[in-house]
């Protein structure tokens, strides 16, 4: 676990002594615009034992990288839910960026941060807990940027927004306490095999970002540094880029496939090998792909290379099927879930982040978890104890409610031995 | 609160009607042939499912002279997306067609000898497979494409397997669209199944055989998403053209009869629905009450509970097992606008029955199995 937890220096202060509020603070670290100009906020930040570093600059081993403020796009002036293709609300999250930076820079810690909000913005609270949740459950840091109200409100130590800054320091600090699960890998059924740089960077970075609204739960593996063992466990391979693979990840991919694997490609792959799954020659109902059986497992290969990532990401949810999701959420239209796995298998946490910020308490959520497991609780915010869920045990899966799940929990699973 | 003097008096001449078929059958003989309509308890969705729907189909007939070397197109209803549950409760409990009901369905259909049995629904703002659909309610389509040879299953909010659109005429002109362009699968059948869940509906007042078939509309020609001058190629989005009328569907396909008339959904849809069941004409209507919600069609009408009225009701003609659908949950078939459960809207029944699809009237209709009075369940309490 990093120590660190970066804090933006607000523009609204400017008086060193807002730094008391940091005092016993979960942070760790205070992103200045400049190390020039800010003495006095630098000597007051050394009594608190917090680093200071210039926001362009971050301390070593940490990648910072630029994301958005994750929640529900509104449409400006309809006060409505933006929403996608699907009529499905369109959901902004930082999780693939920072997943992404982690599968690049093993080992690292990654910060994300977003610009701050413009100072007419009215940002609730539950916003900035929104924020923080989804960079944390995708085992990265947001950089906690505080709007113009909030800054001022503190600096002023108006109770309101006092009371919000603890509320939001809670948050770190239940993070901080369960710094273990940010090593506990993703439990994928696909991965995305990719460059993800050169000509392919826009279209696999994108691919990311929407694969992230579809239900599937995926990794993400570069050919560059490509090990074999990070197929392991995988039910399919997705690989969008323009340019073949080098020749051994092809092969290791072809081996995959053989053993019973699904690949997903476009034409710059190459030659498929294999034949025609069925007479119709399409694949998953899709006809503007080609299905091939290739030893136990098939190829799923497209007429012409796909040139649009929601298309492709929605695609691939079909070819492998719905039948192999890990998670459902039934009441769930604002909730994403991150499913990751402990090291030594013996447990499951699906990390469920609430992008519409409050618990929705006339529909209330359901979510339907894939495998068989002997226990359910769920970690919140709210609690420093996890609270038992009552499991609905159905075939080879289990259902539990998710009372009054307002921004962020974590459904933990103890599985059969 | 809705129990009305009037409505006492219909459940007695409803329940008379049912101790009295020789009435029933001469005050048809002047309106032609009676339509009969089977009516059977059923508690849960276990073991005794399939017992009482084969015995609704002996008592309408038999099955085997209606399906024996047809395809058969048995529309369900999956209305709204798969997420939306009433509570924590699986949307089969409340507000979609059962899947062991489709299955118990389409295995009858295969004893009787269909040829092919074709499961479709317009499955919500997707052109993913049908069973991907029902995969993501947590069903398993293996259940139903088992059940009998040769099942297959199409989502029919586009294109689908077809090559093009078919039109479908509706007759006398219909009461807003003289014809329909739909997914080929409602052409390509020689029997025609509606198989619809026993539910109120907010804006057509009942949910039944007749509006089911609201979700036969492709919404790539009469969705919010559906191209101007032709179909788009994805299905996006809702009906609510349909509902409000601030637009007219795709240009491929024909426009209203007259734009001008009301833009209201209570006057729209139950007239668009009774023009699509005599466009398309239902061969076998079934409606399935086992457990169900009251108060609207799906989670998303406030306020609306979950029901166990356990009850299935099935009728070769729509509009009166429709009739006898309404008997059941308490209402009066013969009800107009203003009067339970069509307070604020038109009765898709009268305006079928305008069109020469059925009659409502139970005297006019033979009753078989269960008597209403056994099987009533007030959706209104």
């Amino acid at each position: 676990m990093h120590p660190n937890w970066p804090l933006r220096w607000p523009a609204e202060w400017s008086d060193a002594g807002a730094l008391d509020l940091l005092k016993g603070a979960p942070l760790g670290c205070l992103l200045l615009p400049s190390t020039d100009g800010y003495q006095n906020v630098i000597e007051r930040a050394r009594q608190f034992d917090i680093a200071i570093c210039d926001i362009k600059h971050p301390p070593s081993g940490v990648e910072m990288v630029k994301g958005e403020w994750p929640g529900i796009r509104m449409t400006p002036g309809e006060g409505d839910a933006s929403s996608g293709p699907t009529g499905a609300p369109w959901i902004d999250s930082n999780g693939w960026l920072v997943r992404l930076a982690r599968a690049q820079k093993p080992g690292g810690a990654v910060w994300v941060a977003a610009d701050p909000p413009k100072s007419s913005e009215i940002v609730p609270l539950s916003r900035h807990l929104v924020a923080l949740a989804d960079g944390a459950a995708h085992g990265g840091r947001w950089v906690i940027t505080l709007d113009k109200d909030l800054a001022e409100g503190l600096a002023a130590r108006k109770p309101g927004s006092v009371n919000g800054w603890k509320k939001l320091m809670g948050a770190i600090a239940f993070f901080q306490a369960h710094g273990e699960w940010s090593a506990w890998p993703v439990d994928a059924v696909l991965s995305v095999v990719s460059s993800f740089s050169g000509d392919d960077e826009f279209f696999s970075h994108e691919l990311l970002n929407l694969m992230a609204r579809t239900n599937i739960s995926y990794g993400i593996v570069e050919t560059a540094g490509f090990r074999p063992e990070a197929l392991g466990g995988l039910r399919a391979v997705l690989y969008p880029d323009t340019q073949p693979p080098p020749a051994g990840v092809r092969q290791r991919l072809l081996d995959f496939v053989e053993r019973g694997g699904l690949l997903i490609a476009g034409p710059r792959w190459g030659a498929a090998p294999g034949y025609p799954a069925d007479r119709s020659g399409q694949a998953g109902g899709l006809s503007h792909y080609e299905m091939r059986r290739f030893g136990k497992g098939r190829i799923a290969m497209a007429h012409k290379q796909p040139d649009d990532p929601y298309e492709m990401a929605q695609d691939a949810q079909i070819l492998l099927s719905h039948r192999y999701d890990l998670v459902r959420f039934f009441n769930g239209f604002l909730l994403g879930g991150y499913s990751t796995v402990s090291p030594d298998g013996k447990r499951r946490l699906t990390h469920i982040v609430n992008y519409g910020g409050s618990a929705d308490n006339e529909d209330p959520a359901t979510a339907h978890i894939a495998g068989r497991f002997r226990s359910a609780k769920l970690w919140s915010f709210e609690s420093a104890q996890a609270q038992r869920l009552e499991m609905v045990v159905q075939k080879e899966a289990i259902e539990v409610p998710l009372p009054g799940l307002a921004v962020y929990g974590g459904v933990e699973l103890e599985a059969y031995a | 609160m809705h129990n009305t003097c009037t409505r006492r008096q219909w459940l007695a001449a409803a329940a008379g009607a049912v101790l009295t078929r020789p009435f029933a059958a001469a005050a048809s003989a002047a309106g032609g042939p009676t339509p009969r309509v089977a009516i059977a308890k059923c508690p849960t969705y276990g073991p005794e499912l399939l017992p009482a729907m084969q015995r609704m189909f002996d008592q309408l007939g038999g099955l085997e002279r209606l399906v024996k070397s047809k395809t058969v197109a048995i529309k369900v209803n999956m209305t709204g997306d798969t997420s939306y549950r009433l509570g924590h409760l699986p949307a089969e409990d409340t507000h979609y067609t059962h899947p062991r009901v489709i299955a118990a369905t389409v295995h009858l259909m295969g004893r009787a000898g269909a040829r092919r049995v074709r499961v479709l629904e317009s499955c919500w703002s997707s052109s993913g497979p049908f069973e991907e659909f029902m995969l993501q309610a947590n069903w398993e389509p293996r259940d139903i494409l088992n059940a009998a040879p040769r099942v297959e299953f199409e989502n029919t909010n586009y294109l689908g397997r077809g090559s093009k659109y078919v039109r479908l005429a509706t007759p006398k002109g219909g009461h807003i669209f003289r014809a329909f362009d739909l997914n080929h699968s409602y052409q390509d059948c020689d029997f025609f199944v509606s198989l619809a869940k026993m539910k109120d509906h907010l804006t057509a007042g009942v949910t039944l055989s007749i509006k089911n078939c609201f979700g036969i509309l492709p919404v790539t020609i009469y969705g919010d998403g559906a191209g101007i001058d032709e179909p788009s190629v994805e299905p996006r989005g809702g009906r609510g053209i349909m509902h409000d009328g601030h637009r007219q569907p795709s240009k491929s396909a024909p426009s209203e009869n007259d734009p001008k008339t009301p833009r209201e959904d209570t006057y729209r849809i139950p007239r668009i629905i009774a023009d699509l069941v005599a466009a398309r004409p239902i061969d076998l209507a079934i409606v399935e009450g086992v457990r169900s919600m009251a108060g609207g069609e799906g989670p998303w009408a406030k306020p609306s509970r979950a029901i166990c009225p356990g009850v299935i009701v099935a009728g070769t003609n729509c509009v009166a097992t429709d009739a006898v659908c309404m008997a059941v949950m308490g209402y009066d078939p013969m009800a107009v606008r203003g009067a339970p459960p069509f307070e604020k809207c038109d009765s898709t029944l009268q305006l079928a029955e305008e069109l020469g699809v059925g009659p409502r009237d139970l005297r006019r209709i033979e009753l078989v199995g269960t008597p209403v009075r056994e099987a009533l369940f007030r959706y209104r309490v």
